[in-house]
C-alpha cells in the first residue's frame, strides 16, 4: 500500500485567514517599497534587498520578516533561518514547557551569533499569572520564569522581554510588573520590555500608551482586522508614540483552511503571501512573526522580507469580500461572552480551535485551554446539549465548540 | 497600589535582584539538603546501540518511515565538577528536555518530555500552571563544568517505567557533590516509549548495561567501583542488571516497583532474577502503603546485608523530587506533599553508596544509627536489618570448584548449601555427571566417586545417574555397592521418563548384563574366601 501524499504547502504555511481588504490597503505600494525581484535595463534578474524597519523607540533594526520559533522542533531549521536572512527570532517561555527556548539557543548557539541577532521571549503568561494578588508575588514569578528562559536560552540577556497574552488593562497598568521589567532593563537583562495581546488588543495597546513603560507591542494583526479601525488607529497611535510593533497571527489561524470550497479558487501561495504582505504593507508594523515549523514555510515567508508588491491575484484574492465570512477567525473581541449563559471563556475556546485545527498544534491548543480559569472552559460546554453562543463577525462558534468536545471527549 | 506599597515592592525587587544576581529562589528543590563538597557538572552523551533496534522503520503497510531504527539511547551524566558554581545552573526544564547535541535525538525527548508532563501533572494537582512553574526551579548542577581531578565511584540510575529521570535529579546532584559519577538513561519501553511488560522491563535493564559500559570509558570514572540506584520499576531492572553483572558491588531502591504484589510476581518470572546471583549490600527506602505491600521479593535476597527503610505518613511521589517541588508550590498546586520523605532518601542513599563504595566509616556509622539518633522520628522511619547469607555457589562456580579446587572443597560447599537436595537440586545432572565420568576416565575414581553421589543423592529418581554410580563403584571394586545400584537403577528405568528411548535401550540392555557379572564377581569373590578360609 502507498504511503498517503500530502500537499504540504497547503498543509503547512501559515495558512491565510483571508478576509475583507479595506479598498484603502490596496492603493498602491508603500512609499520605499520595490518590486523583490525585477529586470535591470540589460535584462538581468536583480534579487531585492531585504527590506529592514526600525523598532520604535528600542533603535532595533530588523528585517520585516521574523521568525516565530513557537511550533519549531529542529534547531537546524533556526539556523537556516539566520543564514536566509533572518535576525529575530520569537519565543516563549511557555511554549513545550520550555523546549522552545532551548532549541532557539541549540539552533543559535552552534551559529555563534547571539550579538548578530535580536531574541524576544515572552513570560508570565496567564498560567503563571494565575493565583498571584501581591506586587511581590508577580515580581517573584516574574524573575523566577525569566531567570529560567536565560538559562534555557544559553543567553545574559534577551533583545526584547513581554508579558505573554496580556488580555486586560489591569495586567498592563500592574505596578510591580512594570517596575520589575524596568528593574531587569536596568540591570541589563533585557534591552527592552512589552506586552503581547490577542484579545481585546485595541484597550490593551491604549493602555501600554498611557502608561508609557513599554517599549514594544506584539499583537494579533491580519487582514480579517482591517474593519476594526479602533484596532488600527491604536496601532497607528502606539507607533507614533514610539512603541515598536511587532505582529502575529499574520495568517489568521494557522495551517487548515476553514472553509476550503471558498478558497478552491486561490492557490495557497497567494493566500498565504497577500495575507503576510497585507500586515506587513502597514508601516507602523516594524515586523511580523509567523511560525516558521521547517524550511520549505521559512523559504515561503521570508520572500515576503524582500517584495511587499502586491500581484494581482493577491490583489483578486484581498478584494473578495465572501472571504472573510467563510474564515471564521476570531479577534477576539469578547461580544460573544454576553451570549452564553453559562459564562464560558468562548473567546479563548476560539482561539483553542484555531491553534488545534488551524495551526495543527495540541500543545498550542492544551496552553490555551490551561489560560481559562475553573469553570470557564470546556467542561461547561461538555454539559450543554445547545450552544447558544453567537458572534457578531460570523464565527461559527456551536460548531467550533463541537470540534474541541470531540477532541477533547 | 498605593505609594508605601510600591515603595516596598521596589525594594523587595532590588533585594532579589542585587542579592544574587536574578536568583529569586535558591534551589528550592533542594530543601535543607547541603550539598556534598563538589560542584556539580552535567552533561548529556547521544549514543545508537545498534545492536538493537527502536523503531522498526517502516510502518504498518511497509512503506519506510522517517525514523532512526537504532536505538537511541542519551547518556545523561553528573560528575563532581571543577569550576566553582556561577550563574548558569541549570531549570527543571533543561532536565525534562535535556537539549541533546545531535538533533536528530530532539522527537524521542520531545516525546519523553510530553510523558514526564503527563506524569507530574497528577502529582501536582492537575494543575498545568503549576508545573509549567515548576520548570523554572533553578538546581545546581552546571552543564559542561569542567571535570574534578580524580576518580569516583559510579552510580547507574534506573529510573521509573513512565517517568524520565527528572523525577530523581536531585538525588543525582546530591550524589555528584558527594562524589559520585552519576548517570542514567531514559525509561524506554522495547518499541514504544511505554514500559509495560517484561521485555519492555528487559530493554531498561540492556539500556543501563549499555550506559555502564560507557561509563567505562568516561574520565574520571571509576569502573571497578559501581553501584545500581533503582526507582519503581527501575528498581526491577536494578536487581536484574546487578544480578547478571558482577562488577556491581551495591544495589539501592526507592519505592522498588516489585513491593507491589502484581509486580512481585512479575519479578519471580524475570528469568534474569537470580537471587543467588545477587550477595552485595542493598538498601531500599519505601513509602509504607499498609496492606499495598509485599516485602516478598526483598526477602528472596537473603544472600545480600539489606537494610530496608520504610517511611509512614508520606506518598511515593514524595520520596522523589516531587516531594520538593509540590511543597514549594504548594500555594499554587495545593496538594499539601512534602519533602521530608525526599531528603531522608536523599540522606540514606548517598550514606549507604558512601559507605559501601568508598568505605566511609562516618557513613557507614549514619547507617548503623536508629531512626531517632539520625533525628527522625519512630512513628516517620523504621529500619530493619538483615545480614547476608553466604552465597552458594552457581552450578558453573560450582564446576570450576570441582575442575581448579579439590573435589573435597566441593564438597563440603555441597554440605554448606545443602546443593544436593533432591527437592532443589542446584546443579544439572547431565554436567555432575559428565564431570564424574571425566575423573573416571582419568582412572581419578577418589575424586569421581564423591560427585556420582552427590549426583544420586540429587537426582534419587534417575536411573542413569544410579548406573553411573554404580560403574564408578565398580571400577574402584566395591562390587557389592555397585550391584545394589545397578539393581535400583533396573527398578528405576520403568519410571524414569527422562531417558530418551535410545539411552534407555542401552540401559535395559546393559544394566542385567552387569547385574549377571557382578554377581558372577561377587559370588566368585566368596567361594575364594571360603577356600582361603578352608
Amino acid at each position: 500500500m502507498e504511503a498517503k501524499k500530502t500537499d504540504l504547502t497547503r498543509r503547512k504555511f501559515i495558512a491565510s485567514s483571508l478576509g475583507c481588504l479595506a479598498t484603502a490597503g490596496l492603493a498602491g505600494a508603500p512609499a520605499g517599497l520595490t518590486l523583490a525581484q525585477d529586470n535591470d535595463q540589460s535584462g538581468t534578474t536583480v534579487e531585492k534587498e531585504i527590506i529592514y524597519r526600525t523598532l520604535g523607540k528600542t533603535g532595533l533594526k530588523m528585517p520585516v520578516v521574523s521568525m516565530g520559533v513557537g511550533p519549531c522542533n529542529d534547531p537546524r531549521v533556526v539556523q537556516a533561518c539566520y543564514e536566509i536572512g533572518m535576525r529575530h527570532f520569537e519565543t516563549a517561555a511557555g511554549y513545550a514547557f520550555g523546549r522552545n527556548e532551548q532549541i532557539l539557543a541549540g539552533g543559535l548557539h552552534k551559529l555563534g551569533v547571539r550579538d548578530k541577532v535580536f531574541i524576544t521571549t515572552k513570560t508570565l503568561d496567564a498560567g503563571q499569572r494565575r493565583g498571584l494578588t501581591t506586587g511581590e508575588q508577580y515580581s517573584k514569578r516574574l524573575i523566577e520564569t525569566f531567570e529560567g528562559s536565560l538559562r534555557r536560552l544559553r543567553t545574559d540577556y534577551v533583545d526584547i522581554l513581554l508579558i505573554h497574552g496580556v488580555g486586560d488593562a489591569d495586567t498592563v497598568a500592574n505596578e510591580a510588573i512594570i517596575n520589575t521589567l524596568l528593574e531587569l532593563k536596568k540591570a541589563g537583562k533585557t534591552r527592552s520590555i512589552g506586552i503581547s495581546t490577542h484579545g481585546n488588543m485595541a484597550a490593551v495597546i491604549n493602555e501600554a500608551v498611557r502608561v508609557g513603560s513599554y517599549d514594544v507591542i506584539q499583537t494579533s494583526f491580519n487582514f480579517t482586522l482591517a474593519d476594526d479601525t479602533e484596532l488600527l488607529t491604536a496601532i497607528e497611535n502606539a507607533a507614533s508614540k514610539g512603541i515598536g510593533i511587532i505582529a502575529m497571527k499574520t495568517q489568521a489561524g494557522g495551517a487548515n483552511f476553514p472553509n476550503p470550497d471558498t478558497l478552491r479558487q486561490y492557490d495557497s501561495v497567494t493566500v498565504n503571501s497577500a495575507a503576510l504582505k497585507w500586515v506587513l504593507r502597514n508601516e507602523s508594523v516594524t515586523t511580523s512573526v509567523p511560525a516558521i515549523p521547517d524550511y520549505e514555510i521559512m523559504r515561503a515567508a521570508f520572500a515576503m522580507a524582500r517584495d511587499l508588491e502586491y500581484t494581482e491575484a493577491e490583489k483578486n484574492f484581498l478584494s473578495d469580500n465572501s472571504i472573510k465570512l467563510s474564515m471564521g477567525f476570531c479577534r477576539q473581541c469578547r461580544g460573544c461572552l454576553a451570549t452564553c449563559p453559562h459564562n464560558a471563556d468562548v473567546p479563548t475556546l476560539m482561539r483553542t480551535h484555531m491553534y488545534a485545527t488551524q495551526y495543527g498544534s495540541l500543545q498550542f491548543a492544551r496552553s490555551a485551554l490551561d489560560e481559562i480559569e475553573t469553570g470557564r472552559g470546556l467542561q461547561v460546554c461538555t454539559n450543554c446539549t445547545e450552544c447558544s453562543a453567537r458572534c457578531s463577525n460570523s464565527v461559527d462558534i456551536p460548531r467550533k465548540i463541537e470540534d474541541l468536545k470531540l477532541i477533547y471527549s | 497600589m498605593n505609594r508605601s506599597s510600591r515603595i516596598i515592592a521596589v525594594a523587595f525587587l532590588s533585594a532579589l535582584l542585587l542579592s544574587s544576581g536574578l536568583s529569586a529562589q535558591e534551589q528550592a528543590l533542594w530543601g535543607e539538603l547541603e550539598p556534598g563538597p563538589y560542584p556539580i557538572g552535567f552533561e548529556t552523551i547521544e549514543k545508537y546501540d545498534y545492536t538493537r533496534t527502536f523503531r522498526s522503520g517502516k510502518d504498518y503497510f511497509g512503506n519506510p518511515t522517517d525514523d532512526q531504527t537504532a536505538r537511541q539511547i542519551q547518556i545523561c551524566i553528573w560528575y563532581p565538577a571543577a569550576e566553582p558554581q556561577s550563574m548558569t545552573e541549570m531549570v527543571y526544564a533543561e532536565y525534562a528536555f535535556p537539549f541533546p547535541d545531535d538533533p536528530d535525538f530532539i522527537g524521542l525527548l520531545s516525546g519523553l518530555q510530553t510523558r514526564e508532563l503527563q506524569f507530574m501533572l497528577p502529582i501536582m494537582g492537575n494543575d498545568r500552571a503549576a508545573v509549567q512553574n515548576a520548570m523554572d526551579f533553578r538546581l545546581r548542577a552546571v552543564r559542561g563544568a569542567g571535570h574534578q581531578e580524580g576518580t569516583f565511584p559510579v552510580i547507574i540510575y534506573h529510573p521509573d517505567a513512565g517517568s524520565g529521570y527528572a523525577e530523581n535529579v536531585v538525588m543525582c546532584e546530591f550524589l555528584a557533590s558527594h562524589g559520585f559519577i552519576v548517570a542514567t538513561s531514559p525509561a524506554l519501553g522495547a518499541a514504544t516509549l511505554a514500559v509495560a511488560g517484561l521485555h519492555d522491563l528487559e530493554a531498561c535493564a540492556r539500556d543501563r548495561e549499555f550506559v555502564a559500559g560507557q561509563l567505562r570509558d568516561y574520565p574520571n570514572a571509576d569502573g571497578d567501583r559501581v553501584g545500581l540506584l533503582g526507582h519503581g520499576a527501575g528498581g526491577i531492572t536494578a536487581l536484574v542488571h546487578q544480578m547478571r553483572n558482577a562488577g556491581v558491588d551495591a544495589v539501592a531502591t526507592i519505592q522498588g516497583a516489585y513491593l507491589s504484589p502484581e509486580l512481585a510476581e512479575v519479578t519471580f518470572e524475570n528469568p534474569f532474577f537470580r537471587p543467588t546471583s545477587m550477595g552485595v549490600p542493598m538498601l531500599q527506602i519505601f513509602a509504607d502503603l499498609e496492606g499495598a505491600i509485599t516485602l516478598d521479593v526483598f526477602d528472596s535476597l537473603r544472600y545480600c546485608d539489606r537494610l530496608s527503610v520504610s517511611l509512614s505518613g508520606v506518598e511515593p511521589s514524595e520520596l522523589l523530587v516531587y516531594g520538593h517541588m509540590s511543597a514549594a508550590l504548594v500555594d499554587t498546586a495545593g496538594t499539601g506533599q512534602d519533602a521530608t520523605g525526599h531528603e531522608a532518601a536523599c540522606r540514606y542513599v548517598a550514606n549507604f553508596f558512601k559507605a559501601h563504595l568508598v568505605g566511609d566509616s562516618a557513613a557507614q556509622a549514619f547507617l548503623d544509627r536508629t531512626p531517632e539518633e539520625n533525628q527522625y522520628a519512630q512513628e516517620f522511619m523504621n529500619l530493619a536489618r538483615a545480614a547476608g547469607e553466604d552465597v552458594p555457589p552457581t552450578a558453573g562456580q560450582f564446576l570450576e570448584i570441582i575442575q581448579n579446587y579439590t573435589v573435597e572443597q566441593a564438597m563440603e560447599l555441597v554440605e554448606k548449601f545443602d546443593l544436593a537436595n533432591p527437592a532443589a537440586p542446584i546443579l544439572p545432572e547431565a554436567n555432575l555427571n559428565a564431570l564424574g565420568y571425566q575423573f573416571l576416565q582419568r582412572g581419578n575414581t577418589d575424586d569421581a566417586l564423591p560427585i556420582f553421589k552427590m549426583t544420586v543423592n540429587a537426582y534419587p529418581n534417575s536411573a542413569n545417574a544410579h548406573d553411573s554410580y554404580a560403574e564408578a563403584c565398580m571400577s574402584n571394586g566395591d562390587n557389592e555397592m555397585a550391584l545394589q545400584l545397578y539393581e535400583k537403577a533396573l527398578g528405576l528405568l520403568a519410571t524414569d521418563s527422562t531417558l530418551t528411548p535410545a539411552f534407555r535401550e542401552v540401559l535395559e540392555t546393559g544394566i542385567p548384563d552387569r547385574i549377571e557379572r557382578l554377581k558372577e564377581l561377587i559370588s566368585g569373590s566368596q567361594e575364594s574366601d571360603t577356600e582361603e578360609e578352608q
